[in-house]
């Protein structure tokens, strides 16, 4: 991940790039708490 | 034998730690401002006599004017450790004044605790604490979070920055100089502000129909604490007071955000989403959360306190996020929390030991380090099942393909037992007032891992000795104990050095 030199400022994404870094976090939570969800499922049916 | 410091290495940490003074100055503007907007006389007396004193102080490093005024690895430590514990002694004052708190070490554990990210309050009514100290308390977390160093790396670029940079316990330059790193690092910050703030400013308003400026003032101050991985809320209730789901699924982004390194930050902005997944601390975090939320959902299910899966997931999956992450915000309250027990107690407690990634705003172990030590354990063992001159390979991947030395090994172990020391301590104290263990346990836990999340013992009645003790564990949990252990030496060589 680390650049072989030194990128400039101007290379970091705008308004679409952090958007989209926003929207891949909030997919990462979906995920999550999908998992969770299902965890709780199985849970409760065993338990 | 250490080597007594000379003149002008006081002269060099009094010059750079005036300038982070006036960095921290100039930031104080903004609740100035606030409070002026606001019509809040009385606190805004109160930020013009704490931005004189961080005036005055900055003015009086800056005045030292040493003649070398390149700072080495331990003027850095020195420096950073001094902030921490100089910033929230001015940073108090307006707090002090507001006259919410018993005690002045009350005010003085709140601030430490802003800026530390760790979220634990001694606060008396929060619910009715003027707005622009409210600011200045998340503030506080937002400056601690993403490191007074930082910013002022990033107006005062200079030869010296590297080493506030390490000493911040930030040990990953994501780009090859740390100018460009901390501007990395402010962007990341500011994509978060503004879509955060947004998404949780729109929920406030269109569904839980509050006015549009409070909102935005409830969605800025979940920002500030919730990215920050700090606790704080401008609610008595925390999260909890929205009964929101959608309101708790946003602020839940921004707590995965802060506790996530900001090298997968920008791994993540470059579209290299394989890198993300290959990463040793990834896979460690996702690892741990997946064991710590079985274990809270399986204590949970067994109280019977939750009937539905949607109620089980709901309030497991947010304190068991909030714990990991360490941000230490809460949709039940501590009396409810103190009677989960058992597993789900010990799923949340584990959670906030391990902490979130390193290079992020989380504290805690941190998941790199809990990835290197299994990886040390593995190694260890597939050496004893194989033939005597069999090679064990030693590689990960953390930002790139690096190899595991014994020297990493050892300082890895060395933190990990200094965090494990520090948990120790605190419940020791507690328990030497009569908490039980359990209690004692998960508070010492929170405030050494700077969560936040609490069972009801730290409060403005609990004895001074235990504050004491909290406010010693959030400083030496923040900073990661190296900064602590170059301060201590420097005083301890500048008395008996030869």
């Amino acid at each position: 991940m680390t650049l072989p030199r030194d990128k400039k400022w101007s290379s970091i994404p705008g308004f679409i790039g952090g958007l989209t870094l926003f929207a891949i976090e909030a997919l990462i939570v979906a995920g999550l708490g999908l998992v969770a969800w299902v965890l709780a499922i199985v849970i409760l049916a065993l338990i | 034998m250490l080597i007594r410091p000379v003149s002008n290495d006081y002269r060099v940490i009094g010059f750079y730690l005036g300038r982070i003074f006036l960095v921290v100055a100039g930031a104080s503007l903004l609740p100035l401002a606030w409070s002026a907007i606001a019509r809040e006389w009385h606190p805004f007396g109160s930020f013009l006599l704490m931005i004189g004193l961080f005036a005055f102080l900055g003015v009086m490093g800056i005045g030292l004017d040493p003649e070398e005024t390149k700072l080495n690895w331990s003027h850095g430590m020195v420096v950073v450790a001094l902030t921490w514990l100089i910033v929230p002694i001015v940073g108090a004052v307006p707090l002090l004044l507001s006259g919410h708190f018993a005690y002045p070490i009350d005010a003085l554990f709140d601030a430490l605790s802003g800026l530390t990210t760790t979220g634990l309050s001694l606060l008396g009514d929060v619910d009715h604490l003027a707005s622009s100290l409210n600011f200045w308390r998340h503030m506080l977390q937002f400056l601690g979070g993403q490191g007074i160093i930082l910013a002022a790396l990033s107006i005062f670029a200079g030869t010296g920055g590297i080493t506030l940079y390490f000493g911040e316990a930030r040990d990953e330059r994501i780009l090859p100089s740390v100018t460009s790193t901390a501007r990395f690092i402010w962007a990341v910050s500011v994509v978060h502000l503004i879509f955060g703030v947004a998404a949780l400013g729109i929920v406030g308003w269109l569904v839980l129909g509050f006015d549009p400026d409070r909102a935005l003032f409830h969605g800025l101050m979940t920002f500030f604490a919730g990215f920050d991985t700090g606790g704080f809320s401008p609610q008595s209730t925390s999260v909890g007071y929205y009964h929101s789901a959608i309101f708790e699924a946003f602020t839940a982004v921004l707590m995965v955000a802060g506790a996530m390194s900001f090298g997968v930050h920008y791994a993540l902005w470059r579209g290299r989403r394989r890198a993300v997944f290959a990463n040793l601390e990834t896979r460690t975090i996702m690892a741990t959360f997946g064991f710590t939320m079985v274990l809270t959902l399986v204590g949970l299910a067994a109280t019977g306190l939750f009937s539905s899966a949607m109620g089980l997931t709901r309030q497991g999956f947010f304190q068991v996020l909030s714990a990991h992450t360490g941000t230490g915000f809460a949709t039940v309250s501590s009396a409810e929390l103190a009677q989960w027990g058992g597993l789900a107690f010990g799923g949340i407690a584990i959670a906030m030991a391990l902490g979130g990634m390193g290079s992020s705003t989380a504290g805690g172990v941190k998941s790199l380090r809990i990835g290197l030590t299994i990886k040390a354990v593995m190694n260890q063992i597939r050496q004893v099942l194989l033939p005597e001159h069999a090679v064990v390979g030693t590689a990960y991947y953390q930002t790139g393909r690096k190899h595991l030395t014994p020297n990493l090994i050892q300082s890895v172990m060395i933190i990990s037992l200094l965090y494990v020391a520090l948990y120790l301590l605190g419940a020791g104290v507690g328990m030497a007032y009569g908490i039980p263990l359990q209690d004692a346990l998960f508070e010492s836990v929170s405030a050494s891992a700077n969560v936040g999340l609490s069972v009801g013992v730290t409060s403005p009645s609990m004895p001074f000795l235990l504050k004491a003790v909290y406010m010693v564990q959030m400083w030496a949990g923040r900073l990661e104990f190296v900064a602590i252990f170059s301060l201590l030496g420097f005083l301890y060589a500048s008395v008996r050095g030869k």
